[in-house]
């Protein structure tokens, strides 16, 4: 594998697989791509058809690629994750499962995008518990409840310093019981749209519609724009919060997979 | 016009690339269908776009993206 330490030996390797009827998975922006050099866990592996660019987190890697034919020359070892999100062209999207399959990797579970369009929520208050925007001295409590929900190796979650930004732009929201955090929604917002990225509710406070509260208040405090959500349709009190909120498909579909054992 | 429409719909179907104004802005594609789209545009112009032509602005109506073709096609 090659460290790639600087922006354009990324983008000159792109564009050596760069071409007409290629598969990729990968389309971070150049300000994504920064945050990955500053942490020096950027490398490329390359063969004449394929790209493979790996992406180290805690313990494991994430895989994107440019494909432009099959089969696939061997990953690198190690644990890793890769997702494939594809809409349309469900022949190639097949074909490079398969691929992937034939490399080690083993599917885990599909997600899909769901949408709202733009109108006002009404959150119902809370009840027992304070909802507000994040502060600062909440980076901790959402970062634990997070890790606390969401799988570390395929759950996305944000590290403190990006969580720390989200919630100084304002797109964090929690709902707080007896001073702790109890549930969280954290948001990242586009030109005319925002986007959950993570929404969690502690485990002993499920089942009492906090999430859907929580989607509510978010919805609310930005103004009712557009709004999309990956969920996994393998979670069904997670999507059913959504539905109740007025989100629907918009078929954008993935699936995760790994390759390597857990530890 | 017909056959970018009828590509566009390969790639990603069910948008309404006729009428659609704001196709990025709007989130109605993404990042990942742009790079898909000109993957399969570069492949049936038999035109080179370059990376750094992946921009919301070349994405947000089929006509934005006739033009960058017919760019790339000198």
């Amino acid at each position: 594998m090659e460290k790639i330490t600087e922006l354009n030996e990324l983008k000159a390797a792109i564009r050596r697989h760069f071409r007409g009827g290629m598969a990729t998975n990968f389309t971070l922006s150049e300000a994504e791509i920064s945050g990955e050099l500053k942490s020096g866990g950027l490398f490329i592996e390359e063969s004449p058809d394929c790209l493979y660019i790996l992406r180290e987190r805690d313990g494991h890697r994430i895989l994107n690629y440019y494909v432009n034919s099959l089969p696939l020359p061997p990953v690198p070892d190690g644990l890793t994750v890769c997702e494939i999100t594809a809409r349309g062209r469900e022949n190639l999207r097949r074909d490079i499962i398969s691929a992937l399959e034939d490399a080690g990797f083993t599917p885990l579970f599909e997600r899909v995008r769901l949408v709202r369009q733009a109108g006002r929520a009404e959150p119902n208050g809370g009840g027992a518990y304070k909802l507000s925007a994040a502060g600062e001295s909440d980076i901790a409590g959402v970062s634990s409840l997070f890790a606390s929900c969401f799988d570390r190796l395929t759950g996305c979650i944000s590290s403190e310093s990006v969580l720390a930004g989200r919630i100084a732009a304002g797109g964090v929201f929690i709902a707080k019981r007896d001073g702790c955090v109890a549930g969280a929604v954290e948001t990242a917002a586009d030109k005319s749209f925002t986007e959950i990225r993570h929404l969690a509710v502690r485990e002993n406070d499920r089942g009492r519609g906090l999430g859907g509260e929580l989607v509510r208040y978010y919805l609310n405090e930005t103004g009712g724009r557009k709004s999309f959500v990956w969920t996994e349709p393998g979670k069904p009190a997670a999507y059913k919060t959504y539905v109740n909120c007025g989100y629907t498909e918009d078929g954008n579909g993935s699936l995760v997979l790994m390759k390597g054992r857990k530890t | 016009m017909e056959k970018l429409i009828g590509i566009l719909k390969g790639v990603c179907p069910g948008v309404d690339f006729e009428n659609e104004k704001a196709l990025c802005d709007d989130g109605i594609i993404n990042s990942l269908d742009i790079v898909l789209i000109v993957s399969e545009l570069m492949d049936a112009y038999g035109v080179e776009i370059d990376i750094d032509d992946l921009v919301p602005e070349n994405f947000n109506t089929a006509e934005d993206i006739l033009a960058l073709v017919e760019r790339a096609q000198g």
